[in-house]
């Protein structure tokens, strides 16, 4: 636990580091923060653009108004949230508007976790990939927020915009939704 | 490190990878986009300032210095204030052709100085103009009001980068202990 506080924090004292050199005008700063975060945020906007070439289209977009917004980021420690917000407007942007609030698909409903057990399945990469793939875009890409940077509500709140409550409740349905989906595909694979 | 003990993060990325080629691609598209290359039609745009701020120079200083003793020293100054601005705009053109890129930021940081070095001249121009006719002070307050404005973008810009400076050595001293 204490580990990934510190492993969090240290990576928002890399960003803040790195967007502060930006800030200044230091281009090797610029060269690095896209090799820190061209992957993440490719990954993020291909849960939201499932077509490739669209989402490689997003992501010259993202980055282009990175770069002319950088200069005006007033908390450098909040970039990762920042980063986000722009990657999932854009997206959207893209895709056409977030549909409101979809209840998960009654399948994945009837499968909830029996066990209770949190999450032993969510340590495995490919299973929750695959998850992903199968979860509505607006479960995803909170759950991407979640597995890849860590975000905290308060974070996520923002880069979703909508109030922390609602984030926390959306994490939820989207974990147990998530769960369900791995359950469902074991119960599959069991039978 | 086997592949489970990776960060879940980073096996994910690798579930869903942005090709090394189009990478690359992005990666150099955007490193332009921080300093800007000069095209030919921009170099030659700039040759021209360059060269007439260096023939300016020179000509103004030498008209400056052989004019006769009876010139007032106003007038001599005048043409050295001109000689000067001229030797800036050589100076300026002449680093970027020499660089051959356009640095936003930089560039930027530039830009206010010469603001506000301009201003101040011309300030000063005025001043002494006011100084012997008092009908010209409302150029000096015009001019006055164009410094001050000048002296808060340029106050603005270096307390900025000294912020960002400080902060910046904060962070790099709290990275290194961890490497």
């Amino acid at each position: 636990m204490n580990d990934s506080h510190n492993q969090r924090e240290r990576e928002r004292d890399r960003n803040e580091w790195l967007c502060l050199r930006c800030q200044r005008g230091d281009r090797a700063a610029w060269n690095e923060l896209v090799e820190a975060w061209d992957r993440p945020l490719y990954y993020f906007v291909r849960r939201i653009l499932p077509d490739e070439q669209e989402a490689l289209a997003a992501l010259q977009d993202i980055w282009l108004q990175v770069f002319g917004g950088l200069a005006s980021v007033q908390d450098p420690r909040r970039l990762a949230p920042w980063l986000y917000t722009l990657a999932r407007r854009t997206a959207w942007r893209q895709r056409g508007r977030p549909p409101a609030a979809e209840p998960p698909s009654a399948e994945l409903h009837d499968h909830e976790d029996p066990s209770g057990s949190p999450f032993e399945r969510l340590d495995d990469a490919e299973a929750v990939h695959w998850a992903l793939a199968r979860l509505p875009p607006q479960q995803a890409e909170l759950l991407v927020l979640y597995f890849l940077d860590d975000l905290s509500l308060a974070e996520l709140s923002q880069v979703l915009e909508i109030p922390i409550g609602t984030a926390k409740s959306r994490l939820h349905a989207a974990r147990r939704t998530m769960r369900a989906a791995l359950h469902s595909e074991h119960d599959r694979h069991d039978s | 490190m086997t592949p489970k003990d990776r960060p879940l993060r980073d096996r994910l990325l690798d579930l869903d990878p942005l090709g090394a080629e189009q990478r690359r691609e992005l990666q150099s598209t955007l490193a332009e986009l921080f300093e800007r290359r000069l095209s030919p039609r921009q170099r030659l745009g700039l040759l021209l300032p360059t060269a007439a701020g260096l023939l300016g120079a020179i000509a103004l200083t030498a008209l400056a210095v052989s004019e006769p003793p009876t010139t007032p020293w106003t007038t001599r100054l005048t043409l050295l204030v001109l000689a000067l601005i001229g030797l800036f705009w050589f100076l300026a053109c002449g680093r970027l052709l020499r660089r051959g890129s356009l640095h936003l930021v930089r560039d930027r940081n530039l830009l206010t100085s010469a603001a506000l070095g301009f201003t101040t001249l011309q300030s000063l121009g005025f001043g002494a103009l006011a100084a012997r006719d008092p009908e010209r002070l409302a150029g000096l307050l015009v001019s006055l009001l164009f410094s001050l404005l000048a002296a808060v973008a340029f106050l603005h810009q270096r307390g900025r980068a000294s912020e960002l400076r400080l902060r910046e050595e904060l962070l790099r001293a709290r990275l290194r202990p961890a490497g």
